[in-house]
């Protein structure tokens, strides 16, 4: 599935990326004016040198592929400064931005991304079994704490999300918590916005999420949360990157509705996350009972540690 | 009895010829009509959903060719081919796998220079930046094309209104000259 993203090069460059590892590939970036820069885990590399440096053609050539020759298709992609290709990998737009005011407030609304420049190619990995030893952690009377995975960018924070579910949705995280269990899974429906769980095509989920598991693709998370909790009878909703004042207030909503939520957060460490007034009212209230953190090692390889919801650390060091 | 079949065969190979022109010249009209009804409606799926072209193209299924008892349209056969070479990703510009298969069945189109290469160009549509850039190109080429359309309606009868009796007239001549 990932060598597939050697498609998305320009056909010039094609066969040296047929030859890199991908083993270990993290991120792939691509600027204008500079050749191909291949990020590992613990170390980066260039694709060749000054000979092979991308220019505006590349990079058009690139959108055409990345977009099936639709870019206008992808406008409201583009606006938000991504698009999620086949597979799951998230490719990230920098460019020339422009936008409007909105009337009535301060704020401004980005209209498009002309003269685009660079892109960061995330490779999404579907790393089974990561969560194992995280999912016994979380379970709790059948069910699970509301639980919420932070980390800085890039380590992992949907990978982890995504194996949970899995395992959940499987039962398997039974065989493991509970003997003689008979490894029923829980309902779980994922909000999908960004397409980075699921990695929906046509309606079907790309990624393993176990058998229990329903996705709304491509569905901002306010609307989509409501939506399923109302029609879908789920144990547990997942979403991605919380981060709106609405999406924590749809928490709260979870929680007296008896379903479980799991999701992710953009934090470096615990104390960011207890600063934030939107976090602090959703521990107070119950709506988030643990907090799992991810940790990259030098080697690339992750740790993990847990914390309850007055942050403190119940596993890990 | 020599001479009747004679005059039967003449006049039959005439009005079979003239019948045949006349239904090439109403097959080259619909292969027209059904071009620019395509581009129409891809301005209503372009302002309605989010197409996206080698699926559009793919999925495409001609009525015409229905109509013929065809098995399909050239516009059907040559947009599927379109999908096809696309699906490689080989192409750096979309409009140059489209450029690549019309001038390929340039033949088959049968249209005149002036029409073929509207349709030729009508292929920038689809492959545009944004929205709004793509439908003012298409809605831009309907209306060349629909140009295009009267004119070959009106040369058509024109055309008709001299070969038919021209074509029964000068058999007549003939069979009067060699009867």
């Amino acid at each position: 599935m990932v060598k597939g993203l050697v498609t998305v090069f320009p056909t010039s460059i094609r066969p040296r990326m047929r030859k890199i590892n991908w083993d270990g590939l993290e991120e792939i970036r691509v600027r204008i004016g500079w050749p191909v820069e291949l990020i590992y885990g613990n170390h980066n590399e260039w694709l060749g040198n000054y000979d092979s440096m991308i220019d505006r053609q590349c990079l058009d050539e690139m959108l055409n592929y990345i977009t099936g020759y639709s870019i206008y298709a992808m406008d409201e992609e583009i606006k938000q400064g991504y698009i999620t290709f086949s597979g799951g990998h998230r490719i990230g737009i920098t460019g020339h931005a422009t936008y409007e005011a909105l009337r009535d407030t301060k704020e401004h609304r980005i209209t498009n991304i002309i003269d685009i420049g660079g892109l960061n190619i995330r490779i999404a990995h579907e790393r089974k079994g990561c969560a194992e030893k995280i999912v016994p952690h979380l379970w709790k009377n059948n069910s699970i704490y509301n639980t919420l995975f932070f980390a800085a960018p890039g380590v992992g924070k949907t990978t982890y999300l995504r194996d949970t579910i899995r395992i959940l949705s499987n039962g398997e995280h039974q065989k493991a918590c509970e003997e003689n269990s008979n490894g029923k899974g829980l309902k779980i429906c994922v909000i999908d916005e960004r397409s980075e769980i699921a990695a929906c095509m046509d309606g079907q989920a790309q990624n393993d999420l176990g058998k229990r598991t329903d996705v709304l693709d491509a569905c901002p998370k306010g609307i989509g949360m409501k939506m399923v909790l109302r029609t879908m009878s789920p144990d547990i909703i997942a979403v991605d990157e919380i981060g709106k004042e609405e999406e924590f207030e749809l928490l709260e909503q979870m929680r007296c509705s008896g379903v479980k939520v799991l999701g992710t957060i953009h934090a470096g460490d615990m104390d960011e996350i207890l600063r934030n007034p939107m976090i602090r009212e959703g521990i107070k209230t119950g709506a988030i009972e643990r907090f799992v953190e991810l940790i990259r090692l030098d080697n690339g390889q992750r740790r993990f540690r847990i914390y309850d919801g007055q942050g403190i650390l119940l596993w890990g060091k | 009895m020599g001479k009747i079949v004679g005059i039967v065969l003449a006049f039959g190979g005439v009005a079979g010829y003239l019948y045949s022109w006349i239904h090439m010249q109403k097959e080259k009209e619909m292969r027209l009509e059904e071009f620019i009804f395509f581009l129409q409606k891809t301005i209503f799926a372009m302002e309605t959903e989010n197409v996206k072209v080698m699926e559009y193209f793919a999925r495409y299924e001609s009525k015409n060719g229905q109509m013929c008892g065809e098995k399909g349209s050239i516009l059907e056969k040559s947009l599927h081919e379109i999908a096809k070479r696309l699906a490689t990703y080989t192409y750096p510009k979309g409009q140059e796998a489209w450029e690549e298969v019309f001038k390929e069945e340039e033949q088959a189109w049968a249209m005149d220079s002036e029409t073929f290469g509207v349709m030729l160009h009508a292929g920038a549509g689809f492959f545009g930046r944004s929205r709004q850039e793509n439908i003012c190109f298409l809605q831009k080429s309907i209306d060349e094309l629909e140009k295009q359309q009267v004119k070959l309606k009106e040369n058509d009868a024109q055309q008709r209104k001299v070969w038919i009796p021209v074509g029964m007239l000068g058999t007549v001549m003939l069979l009067i000259v060699f009867v």
